[in-house]
This record gives structure tokens, C-alpha cells and sequence, in this order.
């Protein structure tokens, strides 16, 4: 029978941050741990971030391939985020990369293969990050 | 007192902003690592059992619950990287449900870097 249940907040019962979820044949997980904590679109020559964001503080633009990602809610540990960036230029000639700088601040990096050289050129990049929260 | 909820749709209390529990557990990780090539460390992780040095620049994640089939969605960055001379690759043809092999290379040869990071998303099986 198909069901509905309307709320604005799920906690955990046993602990907070933990509810398990039934999924494919059966197996479980903590819902927690499967998502996303923060996602943004990034201009590489800017500040700006799409309206898709998660859990974005601000974005500060650096030097030639260089922004600064700032997290509201960090995470519990340096280590404990895990960011993966695409870049949505139409060139082949590019290359990313994430630094940890803290638990809440990311430094994002775009290359021009072709030089090894950090570039602004014509560059947003897709940054999705997982990981525990503080 | 531990509860259990069965229900097909999630919606926020004004009856808006609809999904099915189905889109939830579809777009859910299954399964992330943070890890140190060079010491092939576990720095944090959701469903990864270990993770094995399969020689200079290579590292497999083995998954605690195995994905359903080996099409899973796999994405890899590394971070403190000084040159786009680094370059990332999840191997497709060691891709399996039970584990999958990121390499690594930095200016064109294997190399062991201290941050590298990968996400899955699909079906469990």
C-alpha cells in the first residue's frame, strides 16, 4: 500500500544523526552517511555560486585557477570530507584538484594540462563533498 | 525506543516539496574514502572494509556491502596537488562489486600521493 509521511525535520531515535535506511535487497545504511553535505557550481574567474549549492558559506576567488570554499557547517575532522570536483569546460585540456585546507575551508584548483599552469580561462567546476559533519 | 517507518514519499509538513523514498536511497553514496597512498591510511570512510596497495599509484577500495553489479557510478579527485601534471583515473576494467582501483600519475609516471579521494554512487546488492 502506498503511504505518505509529511515532516520537516527525521531525527534519529537512538542517536540523532543516525537513522537506517532499507535499501537495495535489503541491505541498510545510515541515511546521514550517503549524503552529500555540501554541493556547488563555481565560477573559477568569480565569487559566484549557483542557487544549487548546500551548506556553501562563501566563495572567495584567488589567483589564476585559485577559489576558496568556505563551509557553513564544517566538518568533524580535516580528514573527514571527501571532495570530488569536475570541470564543465568544453576543452580536454584541464585538471582539477581539492586541498583541505581546514574542516571547513576547501582550496579549489583548475590546471591547464597543457601547461601544467593554474587558469581562470572559461572554467566553473562542480564540487561535491562527503564525509561526516561536526 | 527504536521505530521503524514504511512509507513511499517523504514530504515536508505543508504537504510541498515531495520525494519518493526511492529517489533518497537512489541518490544516496554508497560509498566514500579519504586515504593516504603513501601509507595507504584510512583517513575517514562510509562502507569500505580496506583499502590495498596494488603497487606505486594505484589503490583499491573494498567495499563492506557490495554494489549489485560492477556499472556503479565511481568518481575520484586528489587534493594538495601542485600540477595539472597529476592526472586521476578510476580503472574501468577493475571496477567489480566488491572493489574498485583508482590510479594515480603524477607528470606521466605512478606515483603514491598522500590525498586522494572517491565516491560511488548505485544500487547495492
Amino acid at each position: 500500500m502506498a503511504s505518505e509521511l509529511k515532516v520537516d525535520t527525521i531525527t534519529g531515535v537512538t542517536t540523532a544523526g543516525e537513522i537506517t535506511i532499507t535499501l537495495e535487497n535489503s541491505e541498510s545504511q545510515i541515511l546521514q552517511k550517503g549524503l552529500a553535505k555540501v554541493t556547488a557550481n563555481i565560477q573559477v574567474d568569480a565569487t559566484s555560486n549557483s542557487d544549487a549549492s548546500l551548506n556553501v558559506s562563501s566563495v572567495a576567488d584567488g589567483a589564476a585557477g585559485l577559489n576558496t570554499l568556505t563551509v557553513t557547517n564544517p566538518f568533524s575532522a580535516i580528514k573527514s570530507a571527501v571532495p570530488c570536483m569536475e570541470n564543465h569546460d568544453s576543452s580536454y585540456n584541464r585538471g582539477t584538484g581539492v586541498d583541505d585546507a581546514s574542516a571547513s575551508v576547501f582550496i579549489l584548483r583548475l590546471f591547464r594540462s597543457s601547461t601544467s599552469a593554474l587558469t581562470d580561462d572559461e572554467g566553473d567546476v562542480a564540487i561535491t563533498i562527503h564525509g561526516d559533519l561536526a | 525506543m527504536a521505530s521503524e517507518l514504511r512509507v513511499n514519499t517523504l514530504k515536508d509538513a505543508s504537504g510541498n516539496n515531495s520525494v519518493a523514498t526511492s529517489v533518497v536511497f537512489a541518490g544516496s553514496a554508497k560509498s566514500w574514502v579519504h586515504f593516504d597512498m603513501s601509507d595507504f591510511s584510512n583517513k575517514d570512510s562510509h562502507n569500505i572494509a580496506s583499502i590495498t596497495d596494488s603497487g606505486t599509484g594505484l589503490g583499491e577500495p573494498t567495499f563492506t556491502s557490495a554494489m549489485g553489479n560492477a556499472l556503479y557510478s565511481g568518481v575520484a579527485t586528489g587534493g594538495n596537488m601542485s600540477s595539472s601534471e597529476n592526472g586521476i583515473q578510476i580503472q574501468r576494467a577493475q571496477m567489480t562489486t566488491a572493489k574498485y582501483r583508482i590510479e594515480f600519475t603524477a607528470g606521466g609516471s605512478a606515483n603514491d600521493t598522500t590525498t586522494m579521494h572517491g565516491q560511488i554512487c548505485g544500487d547495492l546488492a
